[in-house]
């Protein structure tokens, strides 16, 4: 799909693009690769937030933004994902195409927001001293505590973060890039300064762009932005494996919160990761597990038991991991556990049908159909097949899908094994206080 | 015969149908050359219906009723359920429930007539059952607990709880534990005899889809009889001033989360001109408080704000507020520069390049919608909910000028349509 693929040593990055006049909106990305690190990741994390509030020539967050509403409200967004063991520092900017600027404006909309970022990047602002700026830096470890601390505000996603780190423990594809709030206290002006040519030199940069312009043109902004920068030769680490816990007996935590509803986590372990045979098939059974509305968890655990008012599962294909998440009623808890346990067994066994197996490929088919439906989708399949080390297209991953069995998909099963269950609950009577 | 009128727009090289269905329906096709299709079929049946009259008797609904409704709709007569349907086709099906609206919703790649045909299938043929009715009330209780339990959600409800005396779009949508303990199949029967008929819909969709093609499906599902829309949603009187300028709440969060409203009862009947004002209000309240400003940095710099900062105008036919939100050690602080930001820029006049700039982007954000099958088709059905067309938005913009920014600056934001809901940590 990315059929241009440019690759600039001296500055050690490939630019993968799709040049068509498809879509309104064009996006460029620059993904900055680093190996997950407890210490390395949340200094990095930090430091872009540092960077990212003001350059040499845009001394400010508004300054930014205002050059970058100019391209018509331009977009520059940056997160960090944490892929199989490495941390994906990403920056990605949406803008509106050349031709659908107003009459009379000829500025060059990709250019100009390319340079805007690169600026960013590459030519941070620092004080006399040389150092990036002390009330950034404490304004965005504030920031960064405060989301630390925010976290317990959403307790799905909370609770299923908890059982991730108690099943993961130590192991790399656990790292998370945010830090503990000590580690961001401690993070000094000099620390965060220095890392920036560390993380510019031992990075792996990837980009990527779909919209109307030339490939090339874009390749030389980028490239004539990094001379001055000393690029390593790091190279992408191309193997994913699948996490391995070693426990013999099932892991159980009982957290308690001041909460309603109570939020049933379970961990389990598949040994699957992408670049397996069974990858797909993997995907299959989750998808009639617990991935839709009609999978098995949704219908038994909530339509059929009213024991929740979500039940669905998540396949994690870069560290082998399935996710299995609920919202219950807290005296509910052993009653889906059961019945959750009671669905996978089943499933070991062969029980469901040749529809439910035909719906489950029809839906994953018609996912991969509508991939080619925006930028960030076409962006998101090729670069984590990346990541994984598989060279496939859309139509070799739609013709794999097909081709899974039943036997496959009964043999992805039974390699499923519940590692951690995780419950977070209120620890008295039920919150009644609002008639 | 059914009317259909043909919209096109040259900036974009779009354009899309809009046809009055002999049965009353409202029918819009976008054709688009895209994977996806895209389906939404409304009702104007929303949470915050709650009381109406239908030859001369009055009804009475419990809280809640819309939401229920719309869980229980996806079970057909011949025992089927639409999620089965849709997934057996390769299609994505959802609903959801705001306070004016239902809306059913699929996406598929494949299969689209077949899925046309079905959405109005299952919308337009009930089946509840005393069991089907009392299982879903133990599925809702546990959506209400879970919603509970979002602060942002919470923080939201409490600020129009507290900006409304009558208002029902203060309703909760979900209803209580307790207010939909008293639905029954009938009352669920009645709701849909007396809102769900075509004249009170509408059938939007976006893609592989030819407009000649749809009027022959709904001409098969819904037929051609007409039949009149007669409820009649009670109307409310509405003071201008707050219920209470100030609530809040204990939970168990990071740091205090806050909603500022200001309430807006200058609500212009003509939908252009209601327009008009919504995107007048958005440009002014991006000027004044977005991250190009230097209210902004300021704030962020001082710490009393955190990212995520937000704020924006929403408007309908019923009701119109600004509301801002995001997280602050200081809210109550924090409202006072808000509004020591609004005199400032009453003082000092609108900056004219902060203007042209603000306006670029919100064309572009208008731009940006046409790259989605699932925007475009929300984009029409929320225009089209207001009588409005899609592609006046740009004659909408471009009648917006400062000197009106500056009248709508001068004279809305008055001391008594504040309100401030705040979350605070446990």
């Amino acid at each position: 799909m990315f059929e241009k693929v440019i690759r600039r040593e001296d500055a050690n990055f490939t630019l993968r693009a799709i040049k068509t006049d498809r879509f309104k909106m064009s996006r460029l990305s620059f993904n900055f690769i680093m190996p997950a690190d407890k210490e390395k990741s949340p200094l990095c994390k930090l430091m872009l937030a540092v960077m990212m509030r003001g350059s040499r020539r845009y001394p400010s967050v508004v300054e930014i933004n205002r050059h970058l509403d100019e391209f018509y409200g331009a977009t520059v967004t940056w997160r960090t994902n944490s892929v199989g063991g490495r941390h994906v520092f990403r920056i990605s900017c949406e803008m509106i195409n050349n031709r659908y600027r107003f009459a009379g404006d000829n500025q060059n909309i990709l250019r100009g927001v390319a340079e805007i970022v690169l600026n960013v990047l590459l030519d941070p602002m620092l004080d006399e001293n040389g150092l990036l700026c002390a009330q950034n830096i404490e304004s965005e470890k504030k920031i960064a505590i405060d989301a630390i601390q925010a976290k317990i505000n959403d307790q799905k996603a909370y609770s299923a973060e908890q059982c991730h780190k108690y099943m993961l423990g130590d192991d790399a594809s656990g790292i998370s890039s945010s830090g503990t709030i000590e580690q961001i206290e401690g993070f000094t002006a000099e620390e965060l300064t220095a890392n920036i040519a560390y993380f510019l030199e031992n990075s792996v940069l990837e980009c990527y762009y779909v919209g109307e312009e030339n490939a090339e043109e874009i390749a030389d902004i980028i490239d004539g932005a990094f001379t001055a920068v000393k690029r390593g030769r790091a190279t992408l680490e191309l193997s994913e494996k699948a996490f391995v816990s070693g426990r013999d007996s099932v892991q159980t935590i009982d957290e308690k919160m001041e909460v309603s509803q109570g939020r049933l986590n379970i961990g389990c372990l598949c040994g699957t990761v992408m670049s397996d045979r069974d990858y797909y098939a993997m995907n299959l059974f989750n998808e009639i597990f617990g991935g839709s509305s009609v999978a098995k968890l949704f219908i038994n655990v909530r339509e059929k038991q009213s024991l929740c008012y979500y039940c669905y599962s998540a396949y994690h294909s870069a560290n082998g991991t399935i996710m299995i998440n609920c919202g219950i009623k807290k005296e509910n808890r052993d009653r889906a556990l059961e019945e959750i346990k009671r669905q996978l067994f089943l499933m070991q066994n062969g029980e469901f049908s040749d529809e439910e197996i035909s719906t489950a490929k029809k839906t994953i088919l018609s996912g991969m159909r509508q991939i080619n439906d925006s930028p960030s989708s076409l962006e998101a399949f090729s670069f984590r097949r990346l990541l994984a080390g598989v060279g496939e297209e859309l139509s070799d991953a739609a013709e794999k899908i097909d081709a899974v069995t039943r036997e496959d998909i009964i043999a992805a099963a039974k390699k499923v094994k519940i590692d951690t269950v995780y419950f977070l609950s209120g620890d008295g009577e039920e919150d009644e206080d609002d008639e | 015969m059914s009317e259909i009128l043909t919209y096109t727009s040259d900036i974009l090289s779009e354009k899309y149908y809009a046809i009055k269905h002999q049965s009353g329906l409202k029918i819009y096709v976008f054709p688009k050359n895209m994977s996806s299709t895209y389906g939404i079929f409304s009702v104007r049946f929303g949470g915050s219906v709650i009381e109406y009259s239908l030859d001369g008797k009055d009804v009475i609904l419990p809280e809640g009723c819309a939401h229920f409704l719309e869980h229980k709709m996806f079970d057909n007569p011949d025992g089927s359920n639409a999620d089965d349907v849709f997934s057996s086709l390769g299609a994505y099906d959802n609903a959801y429930t705001s306070s004016e609206r239902t809306a059913y919703i699929f996406s598929a790649t494949d299969n689209v007539e077949k899925c046309v045909e079905h959405l109005l299938y299952f919308v337009t043929n009930p089946y509840f059952t005393k069991e089907s009715v009392k299982k879903e009330i133990g599925i809702i209780a546990e959506e209400i607990r879970g919603c509970k339990d979002d602060p942002y959600d919470r923080c939201y409800v409490d600020m129009l709880e507290a900006m409304y005396h009558n208002n029902p779009v203060k309703t909760e949508i979900c209803g209580s534990e307790k207010s939909i303990s008293e639905i029954t199949p009938d009352v669920l029967y009645k709701c849909c005899e007396d809102f769900y008929t075509p004249e009170n819909m509408m059938l939007v969709l976006c893609g592989n889809v030819d407009p000649d093609g749809i009027v022959e499906i709904v001409d098969r599902v819904i037929g051609t009889d007409r039949k009149k829309y007669r409820a009649d949603v009670k109307s409310f009187d509405e003071p201008r001033t707050v219920r209470k300028a100030f609530t809040e709440r204990k939970m168990a969060v990071g740091k205090p989360l806050f909603c500022i409203g200001i309430k807006d009862t200058d609500i212009p009947a003509d939908p252009r001109v209601r327009y008009k004002r919504l995107e007048g209000m958005n440009i002014l309240l991006n000027m004044l408080f977005s991250a190009a400003g230097d209210f902004y940095l300021e704030m962020l710099e001082s710490g009393l704000l955190s990212p995520g900062f937000d704020s924006g105008y929403s408007s309908s036919a019923q009701s119109a507020y600004v509301m801002m939100s995001g997280e602050s050690d200081d809210p109550i602080l924090l409202l006072e520069k808000i509004k020591e930001q609004i005199k400032k820029a009453r003082r000092e006049g609108l900056s004219r390049v902060d203007f042209e700039r603000e306006k670029k982007c919100h064309y572009s954000s208008y731009v940006a919608d046409f790259d989605s099958t699932e925007d475009v088709a929300f984009a029409l059905t929320s225009y089209a909910t207001d009588g409005m067309e899609l592609f006046e938005y740009p004659d909408v913009v471009s009648s917006v000028t400062l000197e009106y920014l500056t009248e709508l600056l001068n004279e809305s934001f008055d001391e008594d349509s504040f309100v401030l809901s705040v979350i605070r940590p446990k």
